[in-house]
């Protein structure tokens, strides 16, 4: 009997376990498939999140970062919400210290110092995820280059990875918006390299 | 100019040093970094192919070394910036090493007096970093492959021949393909004497683009394209 392929770079604690995406094999087209259904599933399961919240009447959500600025450090949600709010995409210079940050190191944190050099506090912050997936999406929708496309899909397995763990409502929206973004640019691209697939 | 070749255990330092001996081009020193890591097993079909493609992926670099009887010194270890092997480079009387393997240099291994040459497969400027070679079939249905002498960052070196080859009609791109384009592209510049006649040209530190290894899903894309027909 042959072993159906599983889409497994999205499974697991990739906070504590990283996926590394050396020399991985090739499954052929029924990968592309597994892809697809493995990201389908994650859209369901955050339209339930979405759902339940509704019912629960907290949509409202505070969204404004209270901490200090301290003059000293990066805070890195601030940082990504200035870009993102401000539509400044042209800071390539964040933009690719944050793409290499999650690349080599698999993680961003939530605070740098100005060399944007990692601080001891390493907190776990899926916002910051979130909002640079939401940054990496519009370089690529601008831009065509593969390597933000390429960090993209990284960094949205390991929002996958997280999703339910998180209920900031309005980030989750804008996930549920940034992963439907993500297959259309594969589909895209096989389409552009003229391979036939048949997705579900 | 004495020219040494510094392997490791892998497929592409099989498809260096069976290519430098089939076409009996002469190293003056080898050394061989060999951690004594388990050799993987190749199917039939990406053994034919590498055949195909003019070396025996199934060969292990230990084997060819003993079965042409070549003098070679081994170290214990796979690492280009270990103290034991920059110890032993100062003293080696080699100019240049083809460096089999990649990453950084440290400043210690690049002090210790022979130059090193690298195949990368990427043309730079514009292809720098892991994996290039998807980036390149997806961007341009090409691959291609850059000779530079290495330097204490990743794929800036000063470039002595670049080479564009088509896609492959194959699966087998990391095992059999990467390494078949880096080996014909070392045998050009070997066979041409490109390294004695010192045309090196060098590189804009800020053009260019640098990539990271390549998401399995892009990956995909890429092979599918090459095999669709």
């Amino acid at each position: 009997m042959v072993e159906k392929v599983e889409y497994t770079y999205d499974k697991g604690d990739l906070i504590k376990n990283p996926q590394k995406y050396q020399k991985s094999e090739f499954h052929g087209n029924e990968f592309l498939i597994a892809y697809k259904e493995s990201r389908i599933k994650v859209l369901k399961k955050i339209e339930k999140i979405i759902e339940n919240k509704v019912i629960d009447n907290l949509e409202q959500e505070e969204i404004e970062n209270n901490d200090e600025i301290d003059s000293d450090t990066i805070d890195l949600e601030r940082l990504l919400n200035e870009i993102l709010t401000s539509k400044n995409y042209e800071r390539n210079d964040v933009i690719d210290i944050l793409l290499k940050k999650i690349e080599i190191k698999k993680k961003i944190i939530k605070r740098y110092n100005l060399e944007f050099k990692e601080l001891d506090d390493e907190k776990y912050y899926l916002k910051n995820y979130i909002y640079l997936s939401n940054l990496l999406m519009i370089k690529y929708d601008k831009t065509e280059n593969l390597k933000f496309l390429n960090t993209l899909l990284k960094i949205n397995d390991i929002i996958c990875s997280q999703i339910e763990k998180y209920d900031e409502i309005l980030n989750i929206k804008k996930f549920f918006e940034i992963l439907n973004n993500e297959i259309i640019y594969i589909e895209k691209l096989f389409l552009k390299k003229g391979i036939k697939l048949k997705w579900k | 100019m004495e020219i040494g070749i510094i392997l490791t255990p892998d497929e592409r330092s099989k498809a260096y040093l069976q290519k430098i001996l089939q076409n009996k081009i002469t190293i003056s020193e080898i050394l061989f970094m060999n951690d004594g890591r388990k050799e993987t097993s190749f199917s039939e079909e990406i053994i034919t192919k590498s055949k195909e493609l003019g070396f025996n992926i199934s060969e292990s670099v230990k084997n060819t070394l003993n079965i042409h009887d070549l003098d070679f010194y081994e170290f214990n270890f796979v690492d280009i910036n270990n103290p034991i092997l920059v110890e032993y480079l100062s003293k080696s009387k080699t100019d240049i090493f083809i460096f089999t393997g990649g990453g950084i240099l440290r400043k210690d291994v690049l002090k210790a007096g022979p130059k090193f040459i690298h195949l990368h497969p990427g043309i730079v400027p514009n292809y720098r970093g892991s994996t290039c070679f998807y980036y390149s079939i997806l961007n341009e249905d090409t691959a291609g492959v850059t000779a530079y002498f290495m330097d204490e960052k990743i794929d800036t070196g000063n470039v002595i021949f670049q080479k564009e080859f088509l896609k492959p009609n194959y699966a087998f791109v990391d095992d059999v393909y990467d390494s078949h384009i880096r080996s014909e592209t070392l045998l050009e510049v070997l066979k041409n004497k490109m390294i004695q006649k010192n045309k090196i040209k060098k590189q804009n530190q800020n053009e260019g683009e640098t990539y990271y290894v390549i998401h399995p899903v892009l990956k995909h894309i890429a092979i599918l394209s090459c095999i669709k027909n």
